[in-house]
């Protein structure tokens, strides 16, 4: 991001989380140096619906003239995760700084194209449901918002933002054993909704 | 006809709790003409289902109509959206497009979103600049 700070570019972070405290916390302590881009808070996930993002973390680029010129793609921002992800982030950065400051675009349009895809009915159907939960479970329903989260996990059995999105609030741990069993079930079925 | 007793519900529409009275016969939602302009912007006219110049048409108009009341459900169905409901207590959620239909269109869909610090931004608040947007969270 400092490297590129001269060029017409900004970086918009979304956090998909429930809890905003924990996010205004994290963007006051966490960053070595003070943030110099916008940080949203999107607990209805609206934005990850409207753009179909799958899983986090996703990045989508947009040029001057307000077109998708990436659609969303896991990115991650280095290579932790290297192993789980098979993604190296430095191919990711390269891309970036060729498209910032060279206009290079990062896909043809046919590729473009092709990678939009659709999300279907039943997907579309578990993002409201999960909507719902959410929604019933801060109006103190806690017993109808299990119901509709386990609907909308059987609409979208593979979908990480609706499955691991939703750990925290059913009480489970997103970095503990019921993660791993849902990574497992995802990797045999072989990464579905995939796109890195 | 028989006369339909409604109850207070709400329905989500984006991020917003909306409040409406609201009939749920055999599952369906049945909702005023006047709540459904009011809580999703909609209207029901001759050319079809309306929001200010855009128009979707509608096949049989008989099926959205129910006595004096427009069923929800066929609405979200005409437009496309997902819907999902809970009876007890009455809420309802009118989903988004289908994301793929969306972004294939020529231009990004604005969202509007709060920022830490409770100022709502949007993504045209940075019209004509190259914006790379990132999903992440603390999961």
């Amino acid at each position: 991001m400092e490297e590129l700070k001269d060029y017409d570019f900004t970086i918009i972070a979304i956090a998909l989380d429930e809890d905003v405290d924990a996010i205004r916390q994290w963007a006051r302590d966490e960053p070595t140096t003070p943030l110099t881009y916008p940080v949203l808070v999107d607990r209805d996930f609206i934005f990850a619906e409207t753009y179909g993002i799958t899983n986090v973390p996703s990045t989508v680029w947009i040029d001057e003239a307000g077109n998708v010129v990436r659609p969303p793609a896991i990115t991650p921002g280095d290579d932790t995760f290297k192993d789980f992800t098979q993604i190296d982030s430095s191919v990711h950065h390269e891309a970036l700084r060729a498209w910032v400051r060279e206009n290079t675009p990062p896909m043809s349009p046919t590729e473009l194209r092709e990678r939009i895809v659709p999300a279907g009915e039943s997907l579309s159907l578990a993002r409201a449901e999960r909507r719902l939960s959410m929604h019933l479970l801060r109006a103190g329903h806690q017993e109808r918002a299990a119901v509709h989260l386990a609907t909308a996990m059987e609409l979208a059995p593979e979908d990480w933002t609706i499955h691991r999105g939703s750990m925290p609030v059913r009480g489970e741990d997103p970095f503990g054993q019921a993660f791993f069993d849902f990574y497992q079930a995802w990797e045999t079925a072989g990464r579905p909704g995939y796109a890195p | 006809m028989s006369i339909i007793v409604k109850r207070p519900a709400t329905l989500v529409v984006n991020d917003e709790e909306r409040a409406i009275s609201v009939a749920i016969e055999n599952h369906t939602w049945l909702i005023s003409p006047r709540d459904l302009e009011s809580a999703i912007g909609w209207e029901l006219r001759e050319e079809g289902l309306c929001r200010g110049d855009v128009c979707v048409p509608v096949r049989d108009k008989n099926l959205l109509e129910v006595g004096n009341d427009i069923a929800l459900d066929r609405v979200a169905e005409t437009l496309r959206r997902p819907f999902a409901t809970e009876s007890d207590p009455p809420m309802a959620v009118i989903g988004n497009p289908d994301s793929g239909s969306r972004l294939g269109s020529e231009s990004a869909p604005n969202f509007s979103l709060p920022d830490i610090d409770g100022n709502q931004v949007s993504l045209d608040d940075y019209a004509g600049r190259k914006r790379l947007l990132l999903a992440w969270s603390s999961w």
